[in-house]
């Protein structure tokens, strides 16, 4: 083996911190402790298959179920009530032969029986995961009160009156709480197509009682309703390649596995409601006015929002009640589902989005006039910004129309094409006068953006949401919080920027987890978990990981490819990795398979120079570096001070060769050691010996800890003697081979007085306390807090003012222990 | 739990904001999040409450009994803000209820930050939180808080009729 140069190199000094560790179970080892973080993640995917590729894209045998949908139904106003029939065309694409079919029977959830009601626990229908283990206490709230008192006056659930194939025999059929087993007369093989048929009424539900995602809202200043329509219908069980029928029940959490399919829906409601839905309106002669159609007409063109029924008209149609009905005929094509609302108390605006690429879509907003003045100014004009942003993200919007429609106070729920929103102005009781926050104004925008961008994943990209709601709360969210910031560069921050890397780290740290990759009913903390994580994830993915140029690339590919499709995790994971060049496996395994968090720190920092190993030069620096650790013992300086003589001082004859030297003196043996060292070099490696003399470098060997066990890239911040500064990336693979601590050379031509890690928030670090060297206090919230004196000052006299006074001592009331 | 006891609490709930509509599933999540950490720099016990911005602003107009000024955005309606979260959310160390001063609130993200602290002389190992922040207001809030007095956090949930809850192990 070729001798190579041993450079020799003197400490100056050290700097070391304690070093955490971090484990997960799932990689650990069965002997020793390593936790390989970096693991491939192929032992835990599904193998690649003719229906999904290696590559994340689907397979060359890929095949999905389609079902297209003839729906006639009624709206019973007074009632409360629909009543309809179906035709289902359910083609079988797949290579199986199916003897029954499943539908969904949605509306069962309201059903006390149902598997939702029967397991609502008394702790609350939020308190889920590792931290609900305590005991409820008794009690009871009006709410659940109301519910149950409306559940005795009116039956909910679906009432299947018929199920019947296409020529009207009658079906077996066997419902499991929010599932129905249709049995075929005959086993249906791949390639053919079965028609099944059938009628059902419901009792729609009061929203404001039983909540869920759709029902009636009743409007008591104008004695009017509202009805916004989902789930409304049996629909087709999703049939695939990687789970067979996803029946898994409706328990009120996870959402909706659905089949594409083309509609036509024809809904009679009361003559003088206005109904926005999934697909186009067939029949606007017999629906419309003349002055609506014309008004649609300059809709299509206006860059802002025009009214279709304005404000007074929706007014005037409030005061009356027509007797007679029209029904409304729509068709969509290749939509996953289908949901409308209905009201005489809509207000009705439009304008018309021009796409660079894919069809014009008219951005709608239907709304009553209790959204006023909040909703003209800014729904449609979000449907708008929507489509424009997420385009650019995915593909084109391939829908004619994108709707908004008021239907509650807060939140959102998305179907194709029509999305039923939140946020709402004030009215002050004593003036009328209706007044909205800048919250309810960001609220509104934020909701719409993300229940219109809901077109894009789920509602195209049509992932499993019954098994995985990140797959389309987390995306979405992602791509939210990107069209956010484009709406407005401080969006959703008012009082500060908006960082979400630094809003995670709060949940990521706390012990109410459970990884991402939980099924969607049995998720802690839902938002945290599938919309707020997902977003930090794929932030830090795009913005430190893999840079934009690669994420938006691979990111993109995976909508194209699986647009009109139904991808899996997996599919998500493989495509990015496919499409980016870039392994991984280690962030979707730490970020989507754990609950760590990012914590990671300097924990130690050595400087040292290079040595020339010759005596002469290096025994009076060592010396002098002795020195200035070391100084004379505080005694000795004094006697000297005070003038006493030593000992040996007194008596030279008492000296010896120990007085006159020291540990620094050069001797013979350093010469011949100085020599031999020369001398063993070889030419090539004297010449590299000899120009790092010259050069003379800075060798910093920094150590780095990882305390909260995600791998993390490591983005540094170099600040120099001189005031400048130089910025490094380590990418995460740096702790493939330790997961804890690790150790890294940085050569650097000048002296380096301070490093700073993560300068810029870009990788979610949960506590920055240990990312300088030299370490600094970082201070709390609070103590950043008091530093905006100002606001504190202003905050003061506001607690003041508005603290209850407490009462005189002499004015408590008199208390007497209670009789027994 | 006798029947008397049911219909007091009834009582109490019934003047909430049951009659508010239920959070719709698929957008935000109804949820505060709060910390309570140990400031060995300070040698104080600081609590930070995270509410988001419309929810504080129903919360406010829920307590206030009028609705007509609850733009968060106003260090007004912040403090009121801070006045209602200190009134919905207690901790007690050992024998001692803690009497925590506001700092103050302010707007950061999408959310109102509320800050709370009071002087202590040591990190505690064991403490009682009580959180109904929010929850008189959404039936299903649910609420969260991290509790770091050491190098670990734990975390304590809040929700449906969850009362006062012990966090042990801190140190």
């Amino acid at each position: 083996m070729k001798r190579r140069v041993g450079l020799v190199i003197a400490g100056v000094f050290a700097f070391v911190l304690g070093a955490g560790q971090a484990v997960a179970d799932a990689n650990k080892q069965t002997k020793g402790s390593f936790d390989d973080k970096f693991r491939q993640l192929d032992v835990d995917l599904p193998t690649p298959n003719p229906y999904r590729a290696a590559s994340g894209a689907p397979g060359e045998a890929y095949w999905q179920q389609k079902a297209d949908y003839v729906i006639n139904a009624s709206l019973d106003e007074a009632k409360k009530r629909i009543t309809g029939s179906e035709t289902v065309t359910y083609h079988n694409q797949s290579p199986h032969t199916l003897s029954y079919m499943w539908f969904q029977l949605d509306q069962n959830i309201f059903k006390p029986t149902s598997g939702s009601s029967l397991t609502t626990r008394q702790s609350g229908s939020t308190a889920t995961g590792p931290l609900s283990t305590t005991a409820a206490s008794d009690t009871i709230s009006v709410g659940v009160l109301k519910r149950l008192q409306s559940l005795s006056d009116r039956p909910q659930g679906y009432e299947i009156a018929s199920v019947t194939d296409g020529a009207g025999k009658a079906l077996h059929y066997v419902i499991v709480d929010t599932m129905m087993r249709v049995d075929l007369p005959a086993p249906l093989p791949p390639g053919k197509v079965q028609l099944v048929k059938i009628g059902w009424a419901f009792n729609i539900v009061d929203n404001n009682v039983f909540g869920g995602r759709s029902g009636y809202e009743h409007f008591p200043d104008s004695n009017t309703d509202q009805f916004f329509q989902a789930q409304w219908f049996p629909r087709m069980v999703a049939y695939t390649d990687y789970t067979g029928w996803q029946h898994k029940q409706f328990l009120g959490t996870g959402e909706f596995t659905l089949e594409f399919g083309d509609y036509d829906v024809s809904i009679t409601v009361p003559a003088d409601h206005v109904m926005g839905a999934t697909g186009v309106l067939q029949n606007p002669e017999q629906t419309l006015t003349a002055a609506q159609r014309s008004r649609l007409v300059q809709a299509k063109t206006s860059d802002k929002p025009i009214y279709v029924v304005t404000p007074d008209e929706a007014a005037a149609a409030e005061k009356k009640t027509a007797t007679s009905t029209k029904t409304w005929r729509w068709k969509a094509t290749n939509v996953r589902d289908f949901a409308w609302a209905s009201s005489r108390s809509y207000i009705w605006d439009a304008m018309g989005v021009k796409q660079p690429e894919g069809p014009d879509v008219m951005a709608q907003s239907f709304y009553p006039s209790l959204a006023e003045p909040l909703w003209s100014q800014y729904s449609t004009r979000a449907v708008a910004h929507t489509i424009d942003t997420y385009s650019k993200f995915s593909f084109p919007y391939p829908y004619p129309n994108a709707i908004s429609v008021n239907t509650w106070a807060g939140g959102g729920m998305e179907y194709p094409m029509i999305s039923f929103n939140g946020s709402r102005p004030v009215k002050d009781p004593k003036t009328g006068v209706k007044t909205y926050s800048r919250a309810a104004k960001y609220g509104l925008i934020g909701v719409v953006i993300h229940e219109v961008g809901h077109n894009y994943f789920p509602m195209i990209v049509n992932s499993d949401e019954r098994q995985w709601t990140w797959m389309d709360e987390g995306l979405n969210s992602f791509l939210q919080y990107m069209a956010e910031l484009q709406w407005d560069d401080t969006f959703p921050s008012r009082g500060g920027r908006a960082n979400q890397l630094d809003s995670i780290t709060d949940y990521m740290v706390s012990e109410n987890q459970v990884p991402i990759m939980t099924n969607s009913e049995s998720i802690a903390a839902l938002g945290n978990n599938s919309y707020a994580k997902p977003t930090a994830a794929l932030t830090v993915l795009r913005e430190t990981v893999m840079g934009r140029e690669l994420f938006d690339y691979a990111f993109k590919q995976y909508a194209q490819r699986w647009r009109f499709k139904r991808p899996t995790p997996s599919d998500f994971f493989r495509t990015m990795e496919d499409a980016s060049g870039v392994d991984l496996d280690w962030f979707w395994r730490a970020w989507f398979y754990t609950t760590d968090h990012v914590d990671v720190g300097v924990a130690g920092l050595r400087e040292y120079r290079m040595s020339s190993r010759d005596p002469n030069v290096e025994a009076p620096l060592a010396k002098q570096r002795l020195e200035a650790v070391r100084p004379e013992a505080p005694s000795a300086l004094q006697n000297r001070k005070e003038g006493i003589k030593t000992y040996t001082e007194r008596h030279p004859e008492a000296d010896d060769f120990y007085d006159k030297t020291d540990e620094f003196t050069v001797n013979n043996k350093d010469l011949n050691d100085y020599e031999t060292f020369k001398t063993g070099l070889s030419a090539d490696d004297r010449a590299v010996f000899e120009r790092a003399l010259k050069e003379n470098p800075y060798f910093y060997f920094v150590d780095f800890e990882n305390v909260g066990g995600i791998p993390s890239p490591l983005p540094l911040k170099f600040t120099y003697a001189d005031g400048t500064t130089r910025e490094a990336m380590i990418p995460a693979e740096i702790w493939r081979y330790s997961q804890a601590k690790v150790t890294k050379l940085f050569v650097e031509t000048k002296k380096v007085v301070s490093i700073e890690l993560d300068a810029a928030h870009q990788i979610a670090d949960a506590d920055r306390a240990n990312n300088a060297w030299p370490s600094r206090h970082v201070p709390s919230r609070i103590e950043l807090f008091r530093q905006n004196a100002g606001a504190r000052n202003q905050m003061s006299d506001a607690l003041q003012e508005l603290k209850p006074k407490t009462p005189p001592e002499g004015a408590k009331a008199p208390l007497a222990p209670a009789p027994q | 739990m006798t029947r008397w006891a049911l219909s007091r609490r009834l009582l109490l709930l019934s003047g909430g904001a049951v009659l508010l509509a239920p959070a719709a599933f698929a957008h935000r999540v109804e949820a505060c999040f709060s910390t309570v950490e140990w400031n060995a720099h300070a040698s104080t016990i600081e609590v930070v409450h995270r509410l988001h911005q419309h929810d504080a602003e129903v919360a406010i107009a829920a307590a206030a009994g009028s609705n007509a000024d609850v733009d968060i955005t106003k260090v007004r309606n912040q403090a009121r803000a801070a006045l209602y979260a200190e009134g919905r959310f207690s901790v007690s160390a050992g024998r001692d209820a803690l009497d925590f001063e506001i700092v103050g609130a302010e707007l950061r993200d999408d959310s109102v930050w509320i800050y709370r602290e009071k002087k202590w002389p040591a990190a505690p190992g064991e403490l009682v939180i009580a959180d109904t922040i929010l929850r008189d207001v959404f039936p299903a809030e649910s609420n969260v808080v991290n509790v770091r007095m050491g190098a670990k956090v734990r975390s304590v949930m809040f929700a449906g009729s969850d009362g006062p809850k012990t966090v042990t192990g801190l140190l």
